[in-house]
């Protein structure tokens, strides 16, 4: 429970550069996985990569049996997940939930429920890609195009 | 237990706190379950109160979970508390605390870069405010301006409470203390980092209160990911129980506490009254208190008592509000203590219902009296209206805004070279700048502003050093005579509130929405209280004095 762990993954360090050596025992906790309490990643429009100059500095690590979302505002925009440009993923299902009046043209979230395949492993790398045909003008900055991506690499479970 | 004959059991206020810390210690070590503990204390004698008030990582174990949080500590403590421990003023008390920031970094995304690392340093710069205390906000007392960086000399501090010699006495109630540098309040109150400030007088003397036993609740939400630590990152709205994720991501879940417990119980007697204190020191979701089957007797509201009690089946606590009320056990049973699920504008619709606690009513009957009457209640000044303002608040989610000058307002939160915040938050179409004077205002004199709000969001409306009263709400008069510091206003509507600018307290502070993710990302203004007889009003927003 009090475990530091100072083990660094390759991907890791490939992707986003050297750590600092006094940081990395606060870094390091280990992740307590209770199953009642699992809570997936969570992208919004804020994670989108597609359009920005700085996409590569931006790839998202995922832990080996964590599960993934995505939520992005519609309606009437409707967003659709782009197999063809997705890789590694498997999509789990999708909702529409009620969020009216908080950002402009849009009255629901879309929820994206996502899981890394089984045989993924640490080092893997992936890609998630949703688009809309519709998208609002109060999102065409931070979703160039209707189309968001997060690209993502595999890490062990414990880091 | 009666909180004066449980002082007396532990023989010395402070034996009492060092005792309590102890049991902190355990009492920290919380399960789901078991009784609230009180949390340590420190009271002030011969009018006067000194400590360090340090700030430390720990390992605390809430429910089933092991959290990484820095802590309050003060002197006589030997381990920090989340929250932190508890002060008792009387008015006319002159209290004094050195802040030792000792935060390290915890909660840091995988594979962030050491830039990454730099740039959220501030996350661990602090300073403390002493919400609702009416004491001068100048530089050595409730400066918010502070900035306290990990291994700093200690930053002293230093407050003179009003008493009664001032004419206008700090009223007795319950008020707080809490990180307050501009970019880091939400994380820091993510942690936990927030005490009670009791300030006792008039109302402690009123006979069914005064031998009532008295619990001092706070109420937080630790927002943590799976090692227990709140993400040192930049962080968006999201739907969901767990209301932020971080950029970058990780899973992350909210946990309602009470006194740092994950659902503790409150023992009570059939017919016993008790006297609860309620802080709401979570940064950003609202409590909605309902007790299974009881009422509250609202005696106070944001420190400041009623004349008589109130019966209510419900109370609301937006972020930073207090309520102190009087519960009256029924029959024996278990009841639950819920925060009932309530729509205050987040993204994917309503906060979930929770429950925060149980109160259990066992043991033999009693009959306590109910007051029937309180104090003289605090009085707005016979005195017109000088000044009329307008404030509108107005936030952008979307992500899709370019950042907001000042340049720097909200460099904390993160945003990169993009050059779009995850979100921003704007007063009168401004985000926060340290440099600029939003409003001259004079001491000793009473204005009315207008507070509006375009948004579904109900931004809290809080002001520091003087507390007001509402007196529209959407245009139409409001007869109500409750005292308050924060307040939730209407989404989509407005609100007029009336304010009385104490004559002795000068000096430059802040007013802002305490929703703290929308405070740290700009949704916050200067204000100078410029001395009694001062002509400030015409004076531009860059000039940082009263008169040119």
């Amino acid at each position: 429970m009090t475990c530091f762990k100072t083990s660094v993954g390759a991907a890791f360090l490939t992707i986003w550069g050297s750590i600092a050596p006094n940081i990395l025992s606060a870094q390091n906790l280990e992740w307590q996985d209770n199953p009642a309490t699992k809570s997936p990643y969570i992208f919004t429009q804020q994670h989108n990569v597609n359009g920005r100059d700085d996409a590569n500095m931006r790839v998202q690590l995922i832990r080996l049996g964590w599960s993934l979302q995505v939520q992005l505002p519609g309606n009437p925009a409707v967003w659709t997940f782009d197999a063809k440009d997705s890789d590694l993923i498997e999509p789990r299902g999708r909702t529409m939930v009620y969020s009216p009046t908080r950002i402009e043209g849009t009255e629901s979230l879309f929820v994206f429920d996502f899981a890394l395949p089984s045989t993924a492993k640490a080092g893997d790398h992936g890609t998630i890609t949703l688009s809309t045909t519709e998208l609002p003008q109060s999102l065409e900055n931070v979703m160039p195009n209707g189309v968001f991506v997060v690209n993502f690499s595999v890490i062990a479970a414990i880091n | 237990m009666h909180r004066r004959g449980f002082l007396a059991r532990a023989g010395a206020t402070t034996a009492m706190a060092f005792g309590t810390q102890m049991l902190g210690v355990s009492g920290a070590l919380a399960k789901a379950g078991e009784p609230l503990r009180d949390l340590p204390e420190l009271r002030s004698k011969d009018k006067y109160l000194k400590t360090n008030l340090f700030i430390e990582m720990g390992r605390f174990q809430v429910g089933d979970r092991v959290l990484h949080l820095p802590a309050y500590r003060f002197d006589h403590m030997d381990v920090g508390s989340v929250p932190g421990p508890t002060v008792r003023l009387k008015p006319g008390d002159t209290f004094e605390w050195d802040l030792i920031n000792r935060m390290t970094p915890a909660g840091i995304p995988d594979g962030a870069s050491q830039a990454m690392i730099d740039q959220f340093n501030q996350l661990e710069y602090t300073n403390v405010h002493t919400h609702g205390l009416q004491v001068s906000p100048q530089p050595g007392s409730d400066n918010v301006y502070q900035i306290q960086k990990p291994g700093d000399p200690p930053a002293p501090y230093s407050y003179k409470i009003p008493g009664s010699d001032t004419g206008r006495a700090q009223p007795a109630g319950m008020f707080w203390y809490h990180p307050h540098k501009h970019g880091s309040t939400t994380h820091q109150a993510w942690q936990g980092l927030s005490g009670a400030i009791i300030v006792e007088g008039d109302i402690d003397e009123v006979p069914e209160i005064k031998t009532a036993r008295e619990r001092v609740i706070v109420l937080n939400a630790l927002l943590v990911n799976p090692a227990g630590e709140v993400p040192r990152a930049a962080v968006a709205p999201n739907a969901g129980v767990s209301p932020f994720t971080s950029i970058p991501s990780m899973p992350t879940d909210i946990i309602l506490t009470m006194n740092g417990q994950l659902q503790p119980n409150i023992d009570i007697q059939p017919g016993e009254v008790q006297r609860w204190r309620m802080l709401a020191a979570a940064p950003h979701r609202f409590f909605w208190l309902d007790l299974e089957g009881h009422v509250f007797f609202q005696i106070g509201q944001d420190g400041i008592p009623f004349a008589k009690p109130r019966a209510v089946k419900r109370i609301l606590l937006a972020p930073g509000n207090r309520a102190e009320f009087l519960v009256k056990g029924g029959d024996a049973g278990r009841y639950k203590l819920r925060a009932v699920q309530y729509e205050q504008g987040h993204p994917g619709g309503a906060r979930p219902s929770w429950v925060i606690g149980t109160m259990d009513v066992s043991g033999p009957s009693k009959n306590d009296a109910l007051p029937a009457k309180l104090v003289e209640p605090l009085k707005m000044p016979d005195q017109a209206v000088v000044r009329k303002r307008t404030v509108t608040f107005k936030g952008e989610i979307s992500g899709n805004t370019p950042k907001a000058d000042p340049a720097n307002a909200t460099s904390h939160a993160g945003h990169g070279s993009h050059g779009m915040p995850p979100v921003q938050f704007f007063l009168d179409g401004k985000v926060f700048d340290l440099n600029r004077i939003d409003q001259h205002v004079v001491a000793g004199t009473i204005e009315e502003w207008t507070l509006v709000n375009e948004d579904v969001f109900q931004h809290p409306f809080h002001i520091h050093v003087n507390p007001f009263q509402v007196v529209e709400i959407n245009g139409q008069p409001v007869h109500d005579d409750t005292w308050w510091d924060v307040i939730a206003l209407p989404s989509k509507g407005q609100m007029t509130v009336r304010m009385y600018f104490r004559p002795d307290v000068t000096g430059k502070t802040v007013y802002h929405c305490h929703i703290l993710p929308h405070e740290d990302n700009g949704m916050m203004a200067n204000m100078l209280i410029c001395p009694p007889g001062s002509d400030p009003y015409d004076l531009p927003g860059d000039l940082q004095e009263c008169s040119l």
